[in-house]
């Protein structure tokens, strides 16, 4: 039987990675935790996401503290974005690696940069309709 | 000035991490909350976006963050602009 171990469970990380339009910075967001990090230009920002993710996710795992770790994920309409840019445009996703320390031997965590060319907006559509009263 | 202000008015406090300034480590003294992130571009600044991030975590609202920054008096001697 193959064993399921709580750092599989967090591979690959995905991150997404746009432009705010609004304060003209990059900005770089987990997914899974909602780590976000910002800067002026995109290669800067995959770093500093690559860089907090691997030291975030170390120490939640020497504290044995996933729970916290994982209390806070991003948007639904992020996740959204980056399913999107996922299936548009596979070729661009920016795949990486960070080491994980878990346990005495260091592991490696696949990390998934999804990137939007322009800014992008997904509208979520519940499926809830109004009824007049 | 903002970390100041988030430790004066909601005692969340702001933990360094050694020879790397840029990482921020907040954690609210009340409710045990925290947040993890980094300086802009690793300089000397908070993000507009990290810091709306920071205050959705710890329930501040913004007109009342932005109050709280208005009363905070200014200091003469110079400091880093976090």
């Amino acid at each position: 039987m193959t064993k399921v171990t709580t750092l599989q469970l967090l591979d690959p990380l995905k991150v997404f990675v746009e432009y705010d339009t609004r304060y003209e910075i990059y900005v770089a967001q987990c997914l899974q935790t909602g780590h976000l990090v910002t800067a002026d230009d995109p290669d800067t920002v995959k770093n500093m996401i690559a860089e907090l993710l691997e030291d975030e996710v170390s120490l939640a795992f020497k504290n044995n503290d996933i729970s916290s770790l994982l209390a806070n994920p991003a948007s639904l309409e992020l996740r959204a974005k980056w399913e999107l840019a996922a299936i548009t445009a596979p070729e661009q996703l920016d795949r990486r690696t960070i080491k994980i320390v878990h346990g005495e031997v260091p592991q490696e965590l696949r990390l998934l940069l999804g990137q939007a060319e322009v800014e992008t907006a997904v509208t979520i559509v519940t499926g809830r309709t109004a009824r007049a009263a | 000035m903002v970390i100041r202000v988030l430790k004066d008015h909601y005692s969340v406090v702001c933990d360094r991490v050694e020879n790397r300034e840029y990482y921020l480590r907040f954690k609210q003294l009340s409710t045990g909350l925290t947040i993890q992130g980094m300086t802009h571009a690793k300089g000397a600044l908070i993000s507009p976006r990290f810091l709306l991030q920071i205050l959705e975590r710890f329930h501040i609202s913004i007109p009342d963050f932005l109050e709280s920054l208005n009363v905070v008096p200014i200091r003469k001697q110079p400091r880093s602009a976090v």
